[in-house]
Formats: structure tokens, C-alpha cells, sequence
């Protein structure tokens, strides 16, 4: 074998042996996009409100009551409020899901849906003595 | 085999041998919790807010450093969720505080946009300054 020979060995070597042998795979698109909604409002005593929104595919939905104000005072107040998810029902929403709670920044009600419209409803359960503002968070896909 | 021949060969050799992956494994940097510094100023009646991000689940915790330059000052802090619109922040608890080097006010959260204030409890003559320590996820 002449040195020519082996400088070609030495070459061919290099240019083809340090590629990357895994195929090219396509990506997979399994990651679920969440929406977080933050739906406010004000409630007047023995009242309650809703929120509908599309579930864009199946999946979780969470919701908590962040923020429960005085409307006169402008200050938090820890009553609790009943927050439900259901589904839009005439000019209401028929809550399949319901729990009373007091403000807080961590999940308080979930439930899985299939992809569709919902709503997120809010209603005194007879704690409230003067209309208050409320914020709920809620996250969907 | 030359001399000459022998040596382009073993270059051969390192060549064709010197392709395993050379990536060494590094540990996982460590990014929770942070510490964010709220710094700023408001006058009598007056209030200042700012948001911050919990990366994930876990627990914030919110320290008045300082405030001042007045000593014994105490203001409204409080923790909530922001405005849709940015305008504001929905409180979810308050407290009335003054400087402190530990907690005072310490909250479980789910992952998300979260916002704290201070707010003058009709309390102060002048403007203020303060810094808050966020320690959040």
C-alpha cells in the first residue's frame, strides 16, 4: 500500500465517518395548548353569573375564585362564593361541577371535558350581605 | 510499510475511531425558586404593583424589605392576579406591613401570572420608596 493510498484512507475517513446515524424523524405535536382566562365581574346578593367559553380539544379544565372585593370598600373580603362548570343552558348555565370556596391562587375546581362550549359560573350562596367584585381564573384547551 | 506509510495509517485509524458522541452529560440547571426585587416609589394615596411568573406549581413568598426613608412606616401588601388589561391587580389577600427580613406573606399558587401591591393605607405624609423580595417558582 503506497502513502497515497493511505492519505486517501486517512480522508475518507474523515469525511464520512462522524455523521449522525439516527433517521430524521418528523416532530410529533402532542403538546396540548391551554388557554387561562381571567372572567370577572360583580355579584349582587343571591345572584350568580357565567362565563361561557369553547373547549378547543378534550382535556382538563381548571378553574379558582382569585379575588373576592367589597364593591363599597374596594377591599378583599374572604367570603366564599360557589364557582361551578357546566354547560350553557337557555340564558344560564347548568353547572355539572360546583364547589365553595374562598379566594385563592391554587386550583379549586377541575373537571375533563371534551372538546365543546362550557361555561364557568358564579354564584352567592347566600354569604354575601353587599355586592362584590370576583375574578375567577380558569385555564381550558 | 514505510515509516511515512505507517503514520498516515494510524491517522486513518484515529479518524474512523474518533467518532463517538462527544457530549458529556451535564446536570440539569437548577432555575427554582427565583428571587425577583420590586423597587420603586408612591406618593400619599397612592399604590404600586407589579407582576411576576410562577414557572410552575409551588409556593411565593413576599417580603417588604424595605420602605422608607422614614422609619416605622406601614402600607397595604397584597397578592392577586392582574387585570385582563393590565390595569390593575385583583387582590386575593392583604396585609398591612412594614419593613421586614422575613415572609409576610406566603401563598400556594398553580403555575401562571400573579401580581403584588402596595398601596398607602391613608397613612403616609410623603412619598415612599420600598423594595419587595418576590420569591416565587
Amino acid at each position: 500500500m503506497t502513502a497515497r493510498m493511505l492519505l486517501f484512507a486517512a480522508l475518507a475517513a474523515f469525511c464520512v465517518g462522524c455523521g449522525d446515524d439516527d433517521a430524521a424523524t418528523a416532530p410529533t405535536d402532542t403538546e396540548q395548548v391551554f388557554t387561562s382566562v381571567t372572567y370577572t365581574g360583580t355579584l349582587e346578593v343571591g345572584a350568580a353569573r357565567f362565563y361561557s367559553f369553547t373547549n378547543n380539544a378534550s382535556g382538563s379544565v381548571t378553574a379558582f375564585l382569585a379575588s373576592v372585593t367589597s364593591v363599597d370598600s374596594k377591599q378583599p373580603v374572604a367570603v366564599p362564593l360557589e364557582i361551578g362548570i357546566g354547560i350553557p343552558a337557555g340564558t344560564g348555565c347548568a353547572a355539572t361541577t360546583t364547589q365553595l370556596v374562598t379566594p385563592g391562587l391554587v386550583t379549586q375546581l377541575s373537571a375533563s371535558l371534551a372538546a365543546g362550549v362550557y361555561c364557568v359560573r358564579v354564584a352567592d350562596a347566600g354569604e354575601i350581605k353587599a355586592p362584590i367584585t370576583f375574578a375567577v381564573r380558569f385555564v381550558h384547551p | 510499510m514505510t515509516v511515512h506509510a505507517r503514520g498516515l495509517l494510524f491517522v486513518a485509524l484515529l479518524a474512523a475511531a474518533g467518532c463517538d458522541d462527544a457530549t458529556t452529560a451535564t446536570s440539569p440547571t437548577v432555575t427554582s425558586p427565583v428571587t425577583e426585587l420590586f423597587s420603586g416609589q408612591f406618593v400619599p394615596g397612592g399604590s404600586a404593583a407589579r407582576a411576576f411568573t410562577a414557572a410552575s406549581a409551588g409556593t411565593v413568598s413576599i417580603t417588604l424589605s424595605q420602605l422608607g426613608p422614614q422609619t416605622g412606616l406601614v402600607v397595604g401588601l397584597g397578592i392577586g392576579i392582574p387585570q385582563s388589561n393590565g390595569s390593575g391587580c385583583l387582590m386575593t389577600q392583604i396585609m398591612e406591613a412594614g419593613a421586614s427580613t422575613s415572609p409576610q406573606l406566603t401563598v400556594q399558587v398553580d403555575a401562571g401570572t400573579y401580581c403584588v401591591r402596595l398601596h398607602d393605607l391613608g397613612t403616609l405624609t410623603s412619598q415612599v420608596a420600598f423594595t419587595v423580595t418576590i420569591v416565587r417558582p
